[in-house]
């Protein structure tokens, strides 16, 4: 008898660990981390191929780290199940035809939207009827300098909902305040923020004051740091820095603010993002004052509460 | 219903309950490990936070081995602390079981203190290393605030007594203090400390792995 009862209690708890990995898997499958639960949310990298001009672009050295942090960190959304549709389109896939209707698809299809870019910046002009702007913004596409950019006024046009609620541009100057831009009575824009987000009334600093607007823009103040160029501790570079915002925001969770942190910490001497030089400011070679670097910051628009894990009470 | 129904049924629902526990076994060990509560120890003994004025909640653990640290452990997590007068998130990681950092982002109101901070940054980095050393039982830390009464912490400075250098650095945002040990005039493992609008902001120590990572 005690045998018969020993054995179905074996039976019993090996019935049990089978429906245990069971449950395991598929919590898994559905993306969910801790309380979080999916939601329809795109993320999309792009990024040129460009990076010809040793001295400002970097180089080689520079095109393969973007590209493998590009990899590293789609890799992280595709780990994180937590988003419906990513795409890594660093590289030859930048076209800006391509860039124009991914904002559409996006902008129809998906309530939030988060956007990664890492390349270079350039001034345009436009040839829309009545413009009020002077100069516009672009980006490089995946041939760069000799062909043809990502305009902002034409991102602008394929924003219809506003659900562009995340944008990262790795690149020169779009950070600043004067490059913000903004949107005219008939729709038409200027600048990277009002264009890719359809808003020009963000908080400055978003890291330190966030405003609650479940909107919020990374972007450079002057000139980007590289990828390459280390952040001084230990062996990390700023390529680190980037994919590891990700992995915090990503696989903790954690808010913008949370994750610029706890990455600013692990590759940098201070222990916060405020206190490390992305933020207080760091120096780069000016193209147009050889000899002479230029301050430049990484700068935080709107709500660094935002979290990139859509979760329960998270809005489009 | 028959008995064997009956043994069927009572079989069944042990299955899921045993399911269900093995499932969930690891995440509730993380939730309850000694390391995050030890978070709330430094809180408390360190920065002087009432924790007992506040509802806790862990929002989970996570443990990774990044190839930078050579196989040590990372354990990183997150509290939030709620009163009816307060919100704070508390951020934390342990490297080589040792807390290496804690970040305090004041949400809402202000903090519930055991003893009312000094609004003077020279008095609020003092009471946090006398407060670490106690906490920590570490002697190292004599020599950092005998550093401290000799440099102006209300600007960007730097002072070195021998191979121990302390760096101010004041901006809009925060002031931070790092004390660093220098080898050969490389910097090397220190402690560091930030406050932002007279509150502990951030704390740093990577003196219990930084040998492992130097390149």
């Amino acid at each position: 008898m005690k045998k018969t009862f020993a054995l179905i209690l074996c039976v019993l708890l090996s019935v049990s660990l089978v429906f245990s990995t069971l449950i395991l898997s598929i919590d898994d499958e559905t993306g969910s981390h801790g309380d979080e639960k999916t939601g329809d949310s795109a993320f999309i990298i792009w990024g040129t191929l460009d990076y010809a001009d040793e001295t400002y672009m970097g180089g080689e050295t520079e095109r393969n780290a973007s590209r493998d942090v590009c990899d590293t960190i789609y890799g992280f959304f595709a780990d994180a199940h937590a988003y419906d549709y990513y795409e890594n389109f660093w590289g030859n896939d930048t076209q800006p035809d391509q860039v124009y209707s991914n904002v559409s698809y996006c902008e129809e299809n998906y309530n939030f939207t988060a956007i990664f870019y890492k390349g270079h910046s350039l001034g345009a002009h436009c040839d829309v009827e009545n413009c009020k702007f002077g100069e516009h913004w672009t980006l490089y596409a995946a041939g760069g300098y000799e062909e043809e950019y990502i305009v902002d006024y034409l991102i602008h046009d394929r924003v219809s909902s506003g659900t562009h609620d995340f944008v990262f541009l790795w690149t020169c100057g779009y950070g600043s305040e004067d490059k913000l831009g903004e949107i005219d009575e008939n729709g038409h824009s200027v600048g990277m923020l009002a264009s890719w987000m359809g808003t020009t009334g963000l908080e400055a600093d978003g890291y330190a004051s966030p405003d609650g607007s479940n909107h919020c823009f990374i972007g450079f103040d002057v000139f980007s740091i590289w990828f390459s160029n280390k952040t001084g501790y230990a062996d990390f570079d700023y390529g680190d820095f980037a994919s590891l915002f990700f992995k915090y925001a990503l696989y903790e969770g954690w808010t913008v603010n949370d994750a610029l942190d706890a990455a600013a910490e692990e590759t940098h001497w201070q222990s916060s993002f405020g206190d490390c030089r992305l933020y207080t400011g760091y120096l780069m070679a000016d193209p147009y004052n050889p000899g002479q670097p230029a301050v430049c910051y990484m700068r935080v628009w709107g709500d660094g509460n935002l979290k990139l894990l859509r979760g329960e009470g998270e809005s489009g | 219903m028959s008995l064997w129904t009956k043994r069927l049924c009572s079989a069944l629902i042990l299955v899921a309950v045993l399911a269900v526990l093995f499932a969930y076994l690891p995440t509730v060990y993380l939730a309850e490990s000694s390391d995050a509560d030890e978070v709330l120890v430094f809180l408390e003994e360190v920065v002087s936070l009432d924790i007992s004025e506040y509802n806790v909640t862990q929002l989970g653990t996570s443990v990774t081995h990044p190839d930078w640290l050579d196989g040590l452990a990372q354990v990183t997590g997150k509290y939030t602390l709620e009163s009816e007068t307060s919100r704070i998130d508390v951020l934390f990681k342990f490297r080589n079981n040792t807390l290496s950092w804690c970040l305090l982002r004041i949400l809402e109101g202000s903090p519930h203190y055991l003893n009312v901070p000094s609004a003077n940054i020279r008095d609020l980095a003092t009471s946090f290393l006398q407060k670490y050393q106690e906490y920590s039982g570490d002697s190292e830390l004599e020599a950092m605030m005998s550093l401290l009464d000799a440099v102006d912490v209300t600007e960007n400075s730097t002072i070195a007594v021998d191979n121990l250098k302390l760096t101010v650095s004041v901006n809009s945002f925060s002031s931070c203090l790092d004390w660093r040990y220098t080898l050969d005039g490389a910097d090397c493992g220190g402690v560091d400390v930030s406050f932002r609008n007279g509150h502990f902001y951030a704390f740093g120590d990577d003196r219990s792995y930084y040998q492992i990572i130097t390149p």
